[in-house]
């Protein structure tokens, strides 16, 4: 009992004592609180950029769809019917006769090909986007199980 | 000293905790007041906005990927007016517009005092200045404005473009009754391609989140790219047909015509040319109201008119006929009179001519009435009508193009408002095409059978899908088989002799073809000479790759179908063998044997 009121004493003499300890865990909060902002402002400020980055490259891809649509008339206008035709007669190309033209047999050749636009519904591309990013950590896992498993000649 | 600061250290306190009081007591009164909803709305607003995204309209190719309908990027052109004080910054912004967009200069000048005059509340943030301004000129505009600097690059920058897309046709006038049109806002389509495929073309609208904090960036809503259509048409035989077409209606003075080029061994059509037609760029021209309202001519004749189609109709005749096993090619029949009773009606040959006995090949070569009504009776009712069935007559064909028209035949079998006026004459007229009313695409369809070893495809325009990077060719489909192919080969055979021998004006030399004239009396206007005049071929007669038919309504140059329509499907028929590089019948055998 007397140990305490000798360390009431002591305290009560140097109240600085219990000031620094007040002031040495504000303090502390204060890092604390300073660190977890830190981080959360950089994490935000780096998604804002990239969000700012989404939403310029959306503008840029809309506009160079637009371009491309223009480009894309315009060749379309440049080679249609009408301008191919009177260029080639501008040329003094002429037509001919069905039986002007001399026919020969080149060997292994069948005509031209069936026009395409893009790969028919069997020739799918393989995806380029790896299987990591679309697979959670159990389909991960279970994955490398089997490439592990196949290639230690399978399961018994 | 402690005493003495105690006082105003407690009243400092008490300031302060006031303070922060109030502020609170304010900043919770703030959010709860009436206006603070408001507020929040507007604040909405500024966030992003809801908008119903479309993607671009699918684009249209021909066989070969040449571009038949795309889409086009203009642009709404506007001023962010609430900005603008001064008139020297009207003029300049104004002339500008005019320079580089070709907006008229006082007009600008009249729509924005217009705008400003209107009380302070009303007067509008953003002011439409011009609508469907070109790529190009905005292009230049926007050159021209980073070539600034200073207060002129930011008035300039108080111009804003809105982007849309527009339909687009390069190709202008080509195979427009095909294609069809839509209207500049994309709000409507009509006819055709545009019209048939609709919900294809213009894929799937999504009403996304348009977020401006950027924070929400990633949260764009995706929208699937809308479908592209490949046809089966084949741009240089369908840009040659409607040449053809045009100078054919110049030189016999036709009202209207019709081309159509298919492959009878699949249903693909190759070309489908008409005159008149429009320039779907520009339907707002009065060409559309002067062809299709007064001149009562469908967008696409093609599927959409209904006519009589005159001796062409012998051909299913006889092939229904010869299928029944009632004639045989060696059969005669004599003309004695040029005339064939039947119903107490008496049928003549056309210009009342007499043949005297001719075989089935001879009443195909001079296309005797008389001997087709024979025919048909030997036939009988009951299988002739059941034959024209079997040959989609009365029926849609199931072509993918809008407007399809269904015929008129009044068939001898079926429900009374349907045999109430037929007659036993209606046999005999409807053997030889008349008193029968079809659509070209239903005669050559039909007539596609014998081409084809008896096999009838149903014909159609799309060749292929694609979206998302995936082609899907569309399979060809078999409609009915109405005839043998022993019937159609030995009809093939007739038709070919009857062409040689006959109708000179359809042959092209080195190519062995079948074909059949036709020319109808017009019954709407009995009084007059004037007719519907066709010509159905094919060829080569021994590997059928092209059928043509041909119609001209009304020719006044002459009326007979052997003079008018005949050489136009030999015209056409050459250009096909050229663009399709068929060899000449000797050559094709000679290299296949090689």
């Amino acid at each position: 009992m007397n140990k305490i009121s000798s360390l009431a004493q002591k305290y009560h003499q140097a109240s600085w004592r219990t000031q620094y300890q007040w002031i040495g865990l504000v303090l502390l909060g204060v890092v604390l609180i300073a660190m977890v902002a830190g981080i959360y402002i950089s994490v935000s400020n780096r998604a804002i950029l990239y969000g700012r980055e989404i939403l310029v490259l959306n503008r840029e891809i809309s506009y160079n769809e637009r371009k491309n649509d223009n480009y894309e008339r315009e060749i379309a206008e440049l080679s249609s019917w009408e301008n191919m035709h009177s260029r080639a007669k501008d040329l003094g190309y002429e037509q001919v006769s069905p039986t002007d033209i001399v026919y020969v047999v080149v060997p292994g050749y069948s005509g031209p090909a069936r026009f395409s636009l893009a790969t028919t519904s069997e020739e799918l591309p393989e995806s380029i986007i790896r299987p990591e990013y679309k697979e959670t950590l159990l389909d991960w896992f279970y994955r490398r199980m089997e490439e592990s498993a196949s290639t230690n000649g399978g399961l018994p | 000293m402690k005493n003495e600061f105690s006082w105003r250290y407690r009243l400092t306190q008490i300031a302060l905790a006031m303070a922060g009081i109030a502020i609170v007591f304010q900043i919770v009164y703030t959010q709860n007041r009436k206006e603070a909803g408001d507020i929040l709305n507007r604040g909405w607003l500024y966030e992003g906005k809801y908008e119903y995204v479309y993607p671009p309209r699918g684009e249209i190719y021909d066989r070969e990927g040449h571009l038949l309908a795309g889409n086009d990027p203009v642009y709404h052109v506007g001023l962010e007016l609430l900005y603008i004080r001064r008139q020297e910054t009207i003029e300049k912004i104004a002339l500008a517009l005019q320079v580089h967009l070709g907006l008229d200069y006082e007009e600008i000048l009249d729509t924005i005092a217009d705008a400003r005059a209107q009380p302070p509340e009303d007067v509008p943030g953003y002011l439409l200045l011009g609508s469907y301004i070109p790529y190009e000129n905005v292009q230049a505009f926007i050159d021209f404005r980073d070539e600034l600097s200073g207060s002129d690059w930011e008035i300039m920058h108080l111009v804003y473009f809105l982007p849309e897309r527009i339909r687009t046709y390069p190709e202008k006038m080509l195979a427009a009754n095909v294609l069809g049109l839509i209207n500049l806002d994309g709000t409507s389509v009509a006819f055709g391609i545009e019209e048939k495929y609709d919900s294809l073309l213009s894929g799937t609208a999504v009403r996304a989140w348009i977020p401006n904090n950027p924070n929400e960036a990633a949260s764009f809503d995706e929208v699937a790219p809308a479908t592209s259509l490949i046809l089966t048409i084949d741009r240089d035989i369908q840009a040659a047909s409607e040449q053809i077409l045009d100078e054919a209606i110049g030189t016999y003075g036709a009202e209207s015509g019709i081309i159509i080029v298919a492959d009878p061994r699949n249903g693909e059509i190759l070309a489908m040319a008409a005159n008149p037609r429009i320039d779907p760029n520009q339907y707002w021209k009065p060409d559309y109201l002067a062809i299709v309202t007064d001149k009562k001519v469908p967008f696409n004749p093609a599927v959409s008119d209904v006519y009589e189609p005159g001796s062409v109709f012998k051909i299913i005749t006889m092939a229904a006929a010869l299928d029944k096993g009632v004639i045989v090619p060696e059969t005669t029949y004599n003309d004695a009179t040029g005339i064939f009773v039947i119903g107490g009606f008496a049928i003549h040959n056309w210009e009342n001519t007499v043949w005297g006995v001719q075989d089935m090949t001879g009443c195909l070569q001079h296309s005797m009435n008389v001997c087709l009504a024979w025919v048909a009776t030997e036939l009988g009712e009951d299988d002739f009508y059941a034959y024209l069935q079997r040959f989609g007559i009365g029926h849609q064909t199931g072509i993918d193009l809008a407007g399809e028209n269904t015929g008129i035949f009044k068939t001898f079998e079926g429900p009374e408002w349907e045999t109430s006026y037929w007659d036993e004459v209606e046999l005999g007229i409807n053997a030889y095409g008349q008193g029968v009313s079809v659509t070209p695409v239903q005669m050559i369809m039909a007539v596609s059978a014998v081409a084809n070893d008896g096999q009838m495809y149903k014909l159609h325009v799309l060749r292929a899908t694609v979206q998302d990077g995936r082609q899907y060719d569309i399979p060809t489909e078999l409609v009915g088989t109405p005839i043998s192919k022993t019937t159609a080969d030995t009809l093939a055979e007739m038709l070919a002799n009857s062409l040689e021998n006959e109708t000179r004006f359809a042959k092209i030399p080195g190519y062995r073809l079948a074909g059949k004239t036709g020319t109808a009396t017009i019954q709407d206007e009995p009084n007059t000479d004037l007719t519907n005049a066709s010509f159905v071929g094919w060829g080569p007669v021994d590997d059928p790759r092209f059928i043509i038919y041909v119609w001209l309504e009304k020719p006044t140059e002459s009326i007979w179908g052997s003079e008018t329509a005949a050489p136009i499907f030999r015209d056409v028929a050459e250009q096909v063998i050229l663009i399709m590089g068929i060899p000449p019948d000797q050559v094709r055998m000679s290299l296949s044997g090689q």
